[in-house]
This record gives structure tokens, sequence and C-alpha cells, in this order.
């Protein structure tokens, strides 16, 4: 065969359809790349929150600069979705759209403009099943659950010192946990989702410890809701644990031992006296046996007698 | 029907409807992964220190009962200190703790925290105030940032772009006159690829960029290459087995190249011109005999044009320390293609029971060329594997003594010998230091190559010595000249000496014998030509007109031919001497001179001995 017409014929070809398909798709992801852009300022903001949430940077004006992000992404994407939701919806994109700007007004405190999105988010795919966005329909169902820990945490910012005000933050801190338990159970167990709603859990339980400190109870119901606390942390800790198990790249990994023994540190540790096998030796013990038969008691609901 | 666009505006036209289709697949693509990209989630607000609770929770008492203790409870009864802070911030809440008690108390928690973790092997660091099992950046972003799905449902944008220039490659076909019909040569040679291709897995990772040029390369050379279709059912057979073979290799290829891009890309680049080469230059040699290169007519036999394309692939990528693929042009390719057709053709147990025998004996010869002391430019092993291949094919059982071990070739051994000596650097002090070229390597190659053929002894070794009898001849010459030559003699003439030595010396094993102080015949013979030719205290008149890069040779060549008609002798060698300096003189005294008074008159000096 004639080599350099094939090499000369084929240069000539791919010029000509590099110069097209750029001419061609210039104006036709305007809208993909404007969530994108959102979706960029709303994990570049997460980040930052996260870093300085787990200790990993002291965030001096992280607290600022994060909200100037959410913000960025959340007036993008109203805006978009105003124009634009048939186009999005057809495209499969409205879901991630509305899914980010909820997320992002929850983290900006409008937590009314974050519900009235979750709310309005049941139609927003028409997406085929196996297609539909798991992650962003699982996101507006676990939102309530998310502003209710965010509420009982403000709500501890200024104690009553009284049980009252203790099982008013409880109530919330309750549902909470119920809303994303619930919000589990409907996604696939490989996830990488599953891993997220249980640190938001485990963030439940650090805010009932706080509670039981800052509405300062004494006694046996200092002492029983303490070791209800403690009950659900361990669970929630062998769950994550298992969870990891399952979802694709982080089997074994050093990241998840890191990770449990974070939670571990800051919920107060775990009896290694009769612990759950899954958290005996991590990472080398989580594995399918210990996570099939994991049987671990948790700490809701809170059965603790309040003093008559 | 319009013709295939071979003009740039017919191309051109062609790339704008092309580029619709792929701006339309891109954009799918593109909005598919902006659903499915991973986001960092925040987590919801709570408390990141521990506080005097989370102590209390590390050493509660398991009070009231069927209250879990703490994790660090048997830790209390050991200090009394820590027991009385326990105490306090039970009964009054852990809130009640003065600071300085509620430091003392988280101090104690961290401590026994990491004390416990280290009784199970995991070793925390204690930074006062500190979270001891901190998590670095990394740890977080491994675990917030989550994914759409845990497997992306939609194609990848490679697989759908590449699925999509397939889809291109078919329209280009459509408009190839006669190539969508049956019945037309054009169309059963692409039928051949069609069926082929159909029974890839196309979900292999890769394989649509690979069938993709493979296919265009088919098209391409069916187009410009009449004798590929010429075959009707055969073109068919042809088409499919090179391909066949060709992807099979390339794809088991890439795969070995992990996620080496470049790697991948020069293996689909190479694959696509053997599939041109092996369709173009095999198409009449397979024709005129089918049922032996297609395996048609007996079922079961094996399809000689897939054993080739598939060694080929595999020997010519996989050079282990020599890239030949990049070394190999279309015409050095098609003359590797061809002889190694020709091999499989005359010799078909070459290939052994696992059609491995052809891989071997070319990356055998590869590695050989390759090794450090030939010396080799590079460009010139495509063309040395064809010339070995191509005398292999004519002497197969001389040259390849046991057929289950091809890799054992006579001028495989002979070519690295022949070139570690010609291309070693001249020794100091030589007079003569000209380099040869890679041209020159191949000439003397080739040379070598007919000479082992007709007398395999050559490559015997000499008693005593580590080279051949070749080897012995030529660094002995090479030798010779770089002593006693000087910077007028060129290459040319230098290799034309060489190789009538080498001539002469098969004629006469003779010159292989030592003399009574253990020196080759050869040498003494070298001496008595080469060294008294170069004296340099010969006359300037003698030199002029005998050292001439014209005359040298032939002077040289008639000395050697004529020891070989009347022996190899010490006295003949001593007579060639005399009757040399005899000559000198005579032509420094303005005697004339010409060659064939110079042989008819050292014949008849040396006939005597001979005689007697």
């Amino acid at each position: 065969m004639n080599q350099p017409t094939l090499r000369s014929t084929a240069r000539c070809f791919a010029i000509s359809l590099c110069v097209a398909a750029t001419a061609f798709l210039g104006g036709c992801v305007e809208n993909a790349k404007s969530i994108r852009d959102a979706q960029a300022e709303f994990s570049r903001a997460a980040q930052i929150e996260d870093r300085t949430l787990l200790g990993a940077e002291q965030g001096v004006q992280a607290s600022t600069e994060a909200a100037t992000n959410y913000r960025m992404a959340a007036t993008t994407l109203q805006k978009l979705i105003a124009e634009k939701s048939g186009d999005l919806k057809k495209d499969n994109l409205l879901c991630t759209a509305m899914s980010i700007e909820a997320l992002s007004r929850w983290r900006l405190g409008d937590y009314d403009a974050a519900m009235q999105i979750a709310n309005n988010s049941s139609n927003c795919s028409d997406a085929p099943a196996g297609s539909q966005p798991a992650r962003d329909l699982a996101l507006f169902q676990a939102l309530p659950g998310l502003i209710r820990i965010d509420q009982a945490n403000q709500k501890l910012a200024k104690p009553a010192q009284t049980i009252a005000q203790f099982d008013e933050v409880m109530t919330l801190l309750s549902d909470a946990n119920t809303i994303l338990q619930t919000a589990r159970s409907q996604i696939d167990p490989a996830q990488p989702l599953q891993l997220y709603l249980i640190q938001s859990q485990l963030a439940v339980v650090r805010n009932w410890q706080y509670a039981i400190l800052r509405e300062g109870l004494t006694g046996n119901l200092n002492g029983c809701e303490t070791g209800q606390a403690s009950q659900q942390a361990i669970r929630l800790l062998a769950e994550l644990a298992c969870a990891s198990l399952a979802v694709p790249g982080q089997q074994g990994t050093q990241d998840i031992k890191s990770l449990i023994l974070y939670w571990q540190f800051i919920t107060g540790g775990v009896s290694l006296a009769n612990p759950p096998p899954v958290l005996t030796s991590i990472p080398d013990q989580i594995n399918q046996e210990n996570c099939s038969n994991l049987n671990v008691k948790g700490g809701f609901p809170d059965t603790c007698q309040r003093p008559q | 029907m319009p013709g295939l666009p071979t003009d740039e505006v017919g191309l051109i036209l062609f790339a704008i409807q092309s580029a619709i289709k792929v701006g339309a697949a891109f954009q799918k693509s593109y909005i598919d992964a902006t659903t499915a990209a991973p986001i960092m989630l925040p987590l919801p607000n709570f408390p990141t220190t521990i506080d005097s609770q989370t102590a209390l929770t590390f050493f509660s008492p398991g009070v009231p009962p069927n209250t879990l203790p703490g994790g660090g409870n048997s830790f209390v009864s050991k200090n009394p200190v820590l027991a009385a802070l326990v105490s306090k911030a039970f009964a009054s809440g852990a809130g009640s703790l003065t600071d300085d008690e509620a430091a003392s108390f988280q101090a104690f928690y961290t401590e026994d925290f990491i004390i416990q973790q280290a009784s199970v092997n995991n070793n925390l660091a204690y930074h006062n105030g500190q979270n001891p099992a901190s998590l670095t950046s990394d740890d977080i972003a491994s675990s917030l940032t989550i994914r759409q799905w845990p497997r992306n449902p939609n194609p990848s944008m490679l697989q759908a772009l590449a699925g999509t220039f397939i889809d291109i490659g078919v329209q280009y076909l459509a408009t190839m006159p006669g190539a969508v019909s049956p019945d037309t040569n054009e169309g059963k040679a692409l039928r051949g690829f069609l069926q082929t291709a159909s029974n890839i897995d196309f979900a292999t990772e890769g394989a649509d960029q690979i069938v993709q040029q493979l296919f265009l390369a088919t098209v391409q050379t069916i187009k410009n290459n009449p004798a590929v279709i010429a075959g009707g059912s055969n073109s068919q057979a042809l088409v499919s087995n090179v391909l066949s073979a060709v992807y099979d290799k390339a794809q088991q290829q890439i795969a070995a190249a992990g996620g080496d891009f470049s790697q991948q890309d020069n293996i689909r680049s190479f694959a696509q011109m053997l599939m041109s080469t092996a369709l173009s230059s095999t198409a009449k040699t397979v024709f005129d005999n089918p049922g032996k290169y297609l395996g048609v007519g007996q079922p079961g036999q094996a399809a000689l044009i897939s054993a080739v394309a598939g060694s080929l692939m595999d020997s010519l990528t996989n050079g282990p320390q020599i890239n030949l693929r990049d070394l190999l042009t279309p015409q050095t390719l098609q003359g590797i293609v061809q002889s190694a057709l020709k091999v499989v053709g005359q010799h078909p147990e070459i290939l052994g029971t696992d059609n491995k025998g052809l891989t071997t004996l070319v990356t055998s010869i590869a590695t050989t060329l390759a090794d450090p002391s030939v010396k080799l430019d590079q460009d010139a092993v495509p063309q040395l594997i064809q010339s070995i291949l191509a005398s292999t094919a004519e002497n197969f059982s001389l040259l390849v003594p046991d057929s289950t071990n091809p890799a054992q070739n006579l001028l495989t051994s002979a070519a690295k010998e022949i070139l570690t000596i010609i291309s070693a650097p001249p020794p100091a002090g030589a007079k003569w230091t000209l380099k040869f070229t890679s041209q020159d390597s191949l000439q003397l190659a080739n040379f070598v190559f007919s000479q082992v053929v007709g007398n395999p002894d050559w490559l015997v070794d000499l008693a005593g010595g580590s080279q051949s009898r070749m080897g012995t001849v030529v660094q002995a010459v090479l030798s010779a000249l770089q002593t006693n030559g000087t910077v007028n003699l060129t290459k040319a003439a230098g290799l034309s000496i060489l190789q009538d030595v080498i001539t002469a010396c098969a004629s006469r094993l003779d010159f292989f014998k030592a003399d009574p102080n253990g020196k080759l015949l050869l040498n003494d013979a070298l001496d008595a030509t080469i060294g008294v030719l170069f004296n340099p205290a010969n006359d300037p008149a003698a030199k002029w007109l005998l050292l001439a890069n014209d005359t040298l040779p032939q002077v040289v060549n008639t000395i050697f031919q004529l020891l070989t008609k009347h022996g190899v002798t010490q006295a003949n060698i001593a007579a060639v001497t005399t009757f040399l300096q005899g000559t000198l003189t005579q032509i420094a005294n303005g005697a004339a001179w010409s060659l064939d008074t110079f042989a008819s008159q050292l014949e008849a000096t040396l006939e005597p001995t001979h005689a007697s």
C-alpha cells in the first residue's frame, strides 16, 4: 500500500475534522459547563470546611472564603435552573444542579431555601433506572437530617442547662439520625455516599455528647446518656468500617484506618475488652465474615429515664 | 454513487459531516461526565475538639446498670486523681469541672487513648491539645469526595468517541465504489474484515481504537493496491487472517503496556502499518498458493499468513534491546514480511508446535544485532534481518541445523562475529583508521552470508582460538591494513581486499595452517603482500603506482589467487616476498609495469615451487 498517501490523507482529514469539531462544539455544552463550574466552587468550599472541621488545617478565614464559594455556586445554579430547567432535565442534569444549589443554601444557613429545593426535587430526573442520579437523589433525602444537625448544634451554642432543652436538641438529633439512616437504606451499599452519611451520623453522636455537657446532665441520666451515645458511636464506627469494604477503592486502605481512629478519638473511644470484631484490628479485620455478622446495638432510640 | 473523497475539498466536507457526529457524541459524553463527576461534600457542624464529656465517655463507670462502660474504664482505678475527676464529672456533670480539672481530665484521656491504641499496634503521637489520630488532607478527600454512582453506567468519553469514529469509518467506506456490495472483490475483501471484527469483544478497553485504525488501513490498502482484491474469496480470507493475527497481538501488547499511552499509541500505529504492509506485499504470493498460506482446502491447516503477521507483530515490537518498531520504514517492513513469508512458506516446520518459531528467530536476530559489542548503526538492523531471513528461506536445513531451535541460525552467529570485528575501534597507533558505515557493514555481511551458505565450515572455530575461520580472516586482513595502511587507502579498496582474501581462503584451507613459529600462513601471506607493499621505505614511484586505490586490490587479489593455485606454503610465500621486493626495485629504477606482466612473472616464479 502507499503509506505516504495514507498518512497525508489521514493528516488532511484529521485537521479538517478538528477545525470543524471545534467550531461545532463551541455552543453546545454551556449548561453542563456552568454546572461543572458550580461543582468546582462547591467542592472548593466543602474542602475548606472539611479541612478546618477535621483538623487538617487551621482555617482562620476559612468560613468567609467557603461562604463566598457556596454563594457563587448557589447563584449560578439558581439562575441556570430558573432559565433552563427543561434543557437540564432532558440532559439528566437537573437533579445535579438542584442538589448543589440546595447543599450550598444549607451551608449558607438558608435552611428554608434548601428545603424548598429538596421538596421540589421529586421530578428532577426522567432517566431510566440505573441512570438516575443516585447520589443527588439520596442527598435530597438526607438534607433535612443534615439541617437538623446544624440546628441542634446552633441550639447548643446558647445552652439553657435544662432537661427540656436537652430533649429539644435530642429530638432534632434523633430525627436527623433516622433521616440519614433512611437515606442510607435506600442507596446501594457500595455507593460512596454511605461513607459520608455515616460520618454525618457520627456528627449526630458528637453533638449528642456535647449536649450532655452543655445542658449539664448529672448522675444516672448523665451516665445513661453517655453510655447510649457511646453505644451509638461504636455501632457507627463498625458500620463505617464495613461500608468501606463495599465501596470501590476503599477496601483495606490506610485512609479508612485513619478515619476510624479519628472518629474514635473525638467520640470517646471504643472498649477493647469486648469490641465488635471488625474494630479489633483495622484494617485487617475489616472483612466479609466480620461484616456479615455485624450485630452491634445502637444508641437510638434514647431510652434513658428522665428524673421525675 | 460518489467516489471516495481523495481531494482536499471532498475531505473537508466529509470532515464537517463527521464533526457533527463527533460533536454530538462529545456533547453527550461531556454531559454524562458532568452528572457523574465526583464532588466533595461538607460535613454538618459538630464539635471537632475533645472536651470533658469525651473524656467521661472513655472513663465512664457503666452506671446505672446495663449501661455500657467506657473503653478506658480500667485506667480509672489505677490513678486516684483520675478517679476523683471521673467521679465529679459523673455526679455533677462534665461541665462542672474547673478549667484546670478539665484540662487535666482531657490530658488523661489523650494519654490513655494512645496507650490503649498502642496495645493493638496503633502507634499514635501525642501532641498536646490535638487529635493524635489527625487526618491528612488526602484522608479527608478520600472519604468525602463522592461519586454519583459506584460504577458509572455511562460509557467513558473515550469509549463514546471511539465508537463514533468507527461509525465515521463506516461512512467513509460507504462512499467507496463497490465496497458495500458482497459481489464485488472490494466487498469480499471488506467482508473478511467485518466478519473477523464481529468476533472482537468491543467491551475490551481500547479494542475499538485498534479496530478503527486497522479498518482505515485496510480500506486504504484495498483502494491503493488492486492486487489485494484480485483474489476474490481468497482476498476475504487474507484480510480476515491478517486482521485476526495483528489485532490479537496488538491487544495483548497494549494490555501489557499498562497506562503508558505513548506506548499504546506506538503499538497501534505499528499494527496499522503491519496490517497495510502484510496485505499489500503478500497478496500475490498468497493467492498463488492459497492452500498453503491461507489454510483453505485443508481443514485444520494453519494459515501461514496469520503466523507471519502475528510473529512479526510480536518480534518487531518486543525487541529486548532496540525498538525495531521505530526503525522500520514501510519499505524495510515490506522486505521483512516478504522474506518471513518465504521462510515460512518453504519451511513451515520453523513455526514449531506452538507457532513461536518465527518469532524466536526474528527476536534472536534482533537481540544478537543489538548486542553492545556489535556497534551496528541501528538503521541497518531491519535490512540485516531481511537478509538473514531471505538466506534462511533458501538454505534452511543448512543454516538452521536444529529446526526445533531456530534461534541457532548460523548467519546470526556470523553476522555478530563479523560486525563486532569491523566495528571495533582501531588499536592505538593504527595507520588506517577509517570506520565502516551501515551500508559497508550490510555489504560485507551479505558477502559473508554468501560464503557461509557456500561452506558452513567457515564458522567452525579455529583450534585454540575463540574466533571462527571467517572471523580469523576478517580480523587478520583488518589488522594488516590498520597496521600497514595509509590514510590514502579508501574504504572501498579495503573492503575489496577483504573480500578477495576471504574468497582466496575459501579455496584453500592451507591458509589456516601454522608456520614453524605458530603463526598462520594467512598472516605470513598478508605480511608478504600488504606488509611489503606498504613499507614506508619503498620508493615514491613504486608507491605511486602500486598503492593506488584502483591497483592495490588487484595486486593483492592476484597474489592470493596465485597462492591458492600453486599452493599456500612457506616457500611460495617467501617467493612472493622476494618477487614483490624485486618488482618494487625495478619500478623505482624506471622499469615498465603492468598487472598482466606482474601476474605472469609471479606465476612463473611460483610454478617450480608448486611442481616440487
